[in-house]
């Protein structure tokens, strides 16, 4: 049984973002594994997911996230691993400068902070990543300053990401992104790749999956082609 | 009379297609045509916002005030942008420049209403919800509630708005020259909806005072309006149709006064018929079909939830009009169990949605033209009829196919 954690969904699912704990379970279902997903636990869950959520609410998230701040360093450290959207990844980096006089601590799980932009962007992002290249959609109005020793989670082909250069965090089996919405469903291979890392056995080769995968092909083919990019 | 030239113009070029066109052409040779004439109605002059269900809610309201006497002037729901309106009022105004009208009660959309209102003197404005809507378009509800703000700050007599969507209970609150009318659901309702009924956020506690929807079976619903109970026919099943003949029933009790009748008003509601893409059943090419227009997660939701279930032909489409369809991801789609085509430019990205929520997809067929026809062919389904569920864009799309009037 392997248990996916989804942190806060009723704050942080406004771009779907919560609903990639679904597809992970669903993942290791249709690979032969018993999977369960829960929005609070007392054990270690194989994976946590921490969708995006609106501004209005970053206070009461960040409040939120810093109770469960020594659950998630210790289950990290005990092999879990996570992927945080939007403004969930915001509050897992240092912190948050909402405003020149706003600051919102994060849980400096992540190296760097999310720095306020100019403006809002609501576009595609597609990023190149060492599991692949992923297409997805963002929709944020901050930038994220990513110190130069640190790992970002790749390098953005489309859209702005962190800076119009890099995208996201990554930070051992921690990865955080600006990719919103459900990713993991269109970009499976990210999705393997983190339920390889906690799940033992783990191979993706049922019939069900190759047929979700087929369609997920399409989906980002349909993207690339739009965007002038090289098709799959 | 510019206007009218105008509009035989644009109808000669494009038949049936050219709403907007006077409008546009009006609003830039006279610019105060369109507040002038909408300030100057005897009887005044309504809005209707908000991110869910103004267009249901707009046409009760007409219904009602017409069954009560008043000549109304209203925007057709295809058209509700300044230039739409300005289109509507050419069409009503005689050659001397009159309209035969005493008030006029107008849907407006949330991001244009906020940009004319400022030109606007609205008597009396009906908020509805903020729901999580188009969300690329206007990022959050918290910018949706800013803009019916905008709208609403203008009206001189009334602001009648939903005492369950707790943004617009905290709005209401900052108000101080205006009677605030409410109306909502009784706990027995809101206790039959357990995902809610899809606000940006839900109000703790019932109101006390107001237009309650205390009862929905189906299409059928109990609302409490000024101390009797009417029994309404909605124009199609589920709460949130209720909640919009609740909002209309409230606006008309302020509007008609001492004279309105509650007899007069559900008779005038439940006449209604079903529209295009809200629960009409459609025969098309000797078929029974249902249209259900999705609009933003709540709406897809609900809408869903008021199938009949084990329905064994469905037809989803997502158009482009969808940006990003992530957002619609939180909706759970697991009730439909199966679906015969999965269609739209967005096809993928729902069909994608449908396989990991355990829906069976027969088939992906992008093109729409032929997705429809074939999915027309098809024998009689086993169980309800043709279902058919589309984003707007789809629904225009699939409108001129089949050689729907729009």
């Amino acid at each position: 049984m392997i248990t996916v954690l989804c942190v806060m969904p009723e704050l942080l699912n406004v771009n779907g973002d919560a609903e990639n704990a679904s597809v992970l379970a669903q993942r290791a279902r249709w690979a032969g594994f018993d999977a369960r997903v829960v929005t609070e636990t007392t054990v270690r869950p194989d994976l946590v997911v921490v969708g995006s959520g609106v501004d209005a609410t970053l206070g009461q998230v960040a409040s939120g996230l810093r109770l469960m701040s020594n659950d998630l360093w210790g289950w990290l450290a005990d092999g879990s691993a996570l992927l945080a959207a939007g403004t969930g990844f915001e509050l897992l980096s240092a912190g948050v400068q909402v405003s020149a006089a706003e600051w919102i601590e994060g849980l400096a799980l992540f190296p760097g902070h999310a720095v306020s932009a100019n403006n809002r962007v609501s576009d595609d992002l597609v990023v190149d990543t060492p599991f692949g290249r992923l297409i997805g959609y963002e929709n944020h109005a901050r930038g994220y300053s990513l110190p130069p020793d640190a790992s970002a989670l790749g390098s953005v082909m489309v859209g702005r990401g962190n800076d119009g250069r890099s995208e996201g965090a990554s930070s051992g089996a921690a990865f955080g992104t600006h990719l919103t919405g459900p990713v993991l469903a269109k970009n499976p291979g990210f999705a393997d790749f983190l339920l390889a890392r906690v799940l033992p056995g783990y191979h993706p080769d049922a019939d069900r999956t190759r047929r979700v995968d087929h369609i997920a092909k399409a989906a980002r083919n349909q993207i690339a082609a739009r965007l002038s990019l090289r098709t799959e | 009379m510019v206007g009218r030239l105008v509009r035989v113009a644009a109808r000669l070029r494009k038949r049936g297609g050219g709403s907007a066109v006077p409008g546009l052409v009006v609003n830039s040779i006279a610019p105060g045509f369109l507040s002038a004439t909408l300030n100057g109605f005897r009887d005044g002059l309504v809005i209707v916002t908000g991110s869910s269900g103004k267009s249901t809610t707009t046409k009760m309201l007409v219904a009602v005030l017409e069954a009560h006497g008043m000549r109304v002037f209203t925007n057709p729901s295809t058209a509700n942008i300044a230039q739409g309106i300005t289109s509507a009022l050419i069409e009503r105004v005689s050659l001397v420049g009159t309209i035969d009208a005493d008030i006029a009660v107008l849907e407006m959309d949330e991001g244009h209403g906020a940009l004319i209102a400022q030109r606007l003197e609205p008597t009396t404005v009906v908020l509805t919800n903020v729901m999580t809507d188009q969300i690329d378009r206007f990022e959050n509800s918290e910018k949706v509630l800013a803009m019916l703000g905008t709208i609403a700050s203008r009206a001189s007599a009334r602001v009648v708005t939903n005492g369950d969507d707790a943004m617009l209970e905290e709005f209401a609150a900052t108000l101080t020259s205006v009677t605030i009318d409410r109306f909502g659901v009784s706990k027995r309702v809101l206790a039959a909806n357990p995902r809610g009924l899809g606000y940006a956020r839900q109000s703790g506690s019932r109101i006390v005072a107001g237009t309650v929807v205390a009862a929905v079976d189906g299409a059928s619903a109990v609302i409490d309006v000024l101390g009797s109970s009417l029994t309404v026919t909605l124009p199609s099943r589920g709460a949130h149709y209720a909640v919009d003949a609740a909002a209309a029933l409230s606006a008309s009790v302020g509007i008609v006064g001492a004279r309105f009748d509650a007899a007069t008003a559900a008779a005038a509601i439940s006449a209604m018929r079903p529209v295009f893409g809200r629960g009409e059943v459609v025969e098309v090419r000797g078929r029974r079909v249902e249209f259900v227009l999705v609009q933003n997660p709540a709406s897809f939701q609900l809408n869903v939830d008021q199938l009949p279930a084990g329905l064994d032909q469905v037809l989803v489409a997502m158009g482009s009009d969808v940006r990003d369809p992530s957002y619609l991801w939180p909706v759970d789609l697991s009730g439909l169990t199966r679906v015969t085509t999965v269609s739209g430019s967005k096809a993928y990205e729902i069909a994608l949605q449908l396989e990991y929520q355990d829906v069976v997809i027969d088939r992906i067929q992008p093109d729409l033209g032929i997705a429809i026809d074939d999915f027309l062919a098809l024998p009689d389904p086993s169980v309800g009829v043709k279902t058919v569920i589309f984003s707007a864009d789809c629904m225009r799309r699939i409108r001129t196919h089949l050689g729907l009037a729009q």
